[in-house]
């Protein structure tokens, strides 16, 4: 006890020199049973980044600078979100009863299965890597944008967080060749993926009452992420309840904006279906689809249809060439363009230029 | 040093002294551990404990600025969550010890004010500044979305600043501690 006061310094330099070791690209471990938290060599290589030869030319993208200069640190470090490497699923009948009916959940419906992701997870980790379908499912909470995005082609890669935003909105990061991506944009900013357009896959947001009846087969993501997160509490506010503190339905962005005079055409957290076609951007206001079941519009040259599906409460858009006389079960078919549900101020801030259909 | 020494014999002949600064320096802690969210209040049916297998690689992952990975996690019935962040505990451990100092020069200061010429208001602007500081990092967030529409452009301002919240109340803490320690007239 003599020299008990001289024991602060051993944290003290324990601290920083932890603090001078800490690795925004450590290695994260990701599968967890009951006891103890297990790790495939899968993890141990992720959040590495390994500059790949990239089989992809570059091309011009004339946004590349005007983004790359609206750059904002979000307050946390590269990788300081994790984005989840290996998901676990359950069964929907293994957690039927686990979540409130009003809990939202972003369905994406691949080949094999459809999966299930909590917007309570994802909103602690906005990435989720689906190696073996070469997919990552995106989610922003700032900008309500879940999107999933096919890896660029050739590439054997996975997505992390950067840490940063671009109109409040995820700027991911590609982990074989570093470049950034910004989550709406999904384009390549920087090196060999600039000008890269990512393909997207239709993702949608859902009530838990009606996913876990539709998709009684699905797959649910569990909370066995590999990290301890009080998934019960959502950091930004909730859509479930409407009381207290809540950013996705009060006023007002935390971050910067590229375009400062914001439109009035909707509130700022008012959600938008965003369609891309080529260099053409529509806002379509999804309440008007549900209103007439079908619409029919066009983005540039290209026609399109839009069909309220009543049975996940969402709508889908589709490419559509034929006769105006169809049904939404006639067009699953066909082949969708590119879009997302998205807050009308991101979509905005990122293309003022849009046109939109209320 | 000297001066620390005198003050270390001092406070050792007032126990009550370092009795009342250990009690508030570690409830101090605990706090600063609960509003980091290591340790959470949820309903818990039966006691769990889970691990990393790669703590080594986990801990020293930083998540926001001086807020580390857990590298356990132990869930006590009825409602206790404990998770085990080996470098926030060290943090919790530097904090309590320089907010101990900081509230023995304090007490010292108000108690004995011919032994320690801090004025009163200065003695507790040195212990409890830094201290709000230091709570004020962890609940930042919240405070920054509840008032997101009255703060504006100003809001991604106090992100940037609230990352540097720790760092600036250890400083504060240290040099409140060798401004006390200055200003100690103890003769042994």
């Amino acid at each position: 006890m003599k020299h008990f006061h001289r024991l602060w310094v051993i944290p003290t330099v324990l601290i920083f020199l932890l603090a001078a070791c800490s690795s925004e690209e450590a290695p994260v471990s990701v599968e967890q049973t009951n006891e103890t938290i297990l790790t495939s060599d899968k993890e141990e290589a992720a959040g590495t980044v390994l500059i790949e030869s990239v089989p992809i030319e570059p091309v011009p993208y004339e946004r590349a600078d005007a983004l790359l200069d609206n750059i904002h640190s979000g307050g946390v470090p590269k990788d300081g979100i994790p984005s989840i490497d290996t998901p676990v699923y359950a069964k929907v009948a293994d957690v039927y009863d686990d979540y409130d009916l009003k809990a939202q959940f972003f369905v994406l419906e691949l080949e094999d299965a459809v999966y299930l992701y909590p917007q309570s997870i994802l909103v602690w980790h906005e990435i989720v890597n689906l190696d073996e379908h070469g997919v990552a499912v995106t989610y922003c909470p700032l900008t309500g944008s879940c999107i999933t995005y096919e890896y660029p082609e050739g590439l054997d890669t996975t997505f992390g967080t950067s840490g940063k935003l671009i109109n409040s909105n995820l700027l991911m990061y590609d982990r074989a060749t570093d470049v950034q991506i910004s989550q709406i944009d999904g384009v390549g900013l920087e090196n060999d993926l600039t000008g890269y357009t990512l393909n997207t896959i239709p993702t949608f947001w859902a009530d838990w009452a009606d996913v876990r009846d539709v998709y009684s087969d699905g797959l649910v993501l569990t909370d066995e992420t590999g990290f301890f997160r009080d998934y019960n509490r959502d950091p930004y506010g909730s859509y479930t309840e409407e009381e207290g503190y809540n950013y996705y339905r009060n006023d007002g962005v935390i971050f910067p904006l590229m375009d400062v005079e914001q439109s009035a055409t909707f509130v700022d957290k008012h959600v938008v279906i965003g369609i891309k076609e080529g260099d053409e951007r529509l806002a379509l206001n999804p309440s008007l689809v549900k209103d007439e079941d079908i619409y029919y519009f066009q983005v540039g040259d290209a026609k399109m249809v839009a069909a309220y599906d009543e049975t996940i409460d969402v709508v889908r858009v589709f490419y559509h060439e034929g006769e105006e006389t169809v049904s939404l079960e006639s067009l699953l078919d066909n082949k969708t363009p590119n879009y997302f549900e998205v807050m009308w101020f991101a979509w905005y801030a990122f293309y003022p230029d849009t046109e939109v259909i209320k | 040093m000297s001066r620390y020494r005198n003050f270390k014999r001092f406070i050792k002949t007032h126990r009550e002294i370092h009795r009342m600064a250990k009690t508030i320096a570690i409830l101090y802690g605990v706090l600063y551990y609960v509003s980091a969210g290591y340790i959470q209040f949820s309903e818990v049916t039966g006691y769990k404990q889970l691990f990393v297998s790669n703590p080594l690689n986990i801990a020293v992952k930083m998540r926001a600025p001086f807020l580390w990975e857990a590298i356990a996690e132990f869930q006590v019935p009825p409602f206790f969550i404990i998770r085990l962040a080996p470098v926030n505990l060290l943090l919790m451990l530097l904090l309590i010890w320089l907010v101990y100092l900081n509230l023995s020069l304090f007490i010292t200061s108000v108690r004995f004010p011919r032994v320690c010429q801090l004025t009163r208001n200065k003695g507790r602007l040195a212990a409890l500044f830094p201290a709000l500081l230091t709570g004020f990092s962890c609940c930042a967030p919240t405070v920054i979305i509840m008032f997101v529409g009255v703060l504006g452009a100003f809001s991604s301002t106090l992100v940037l600043i609230f990352a540097w919240l720790i760092p600036i109340s250890i400083l504060l803490l240290v040099i409140g501690i060798v401004q006390g320690l200055t200003s100690l007239h103890l003769h042994y």
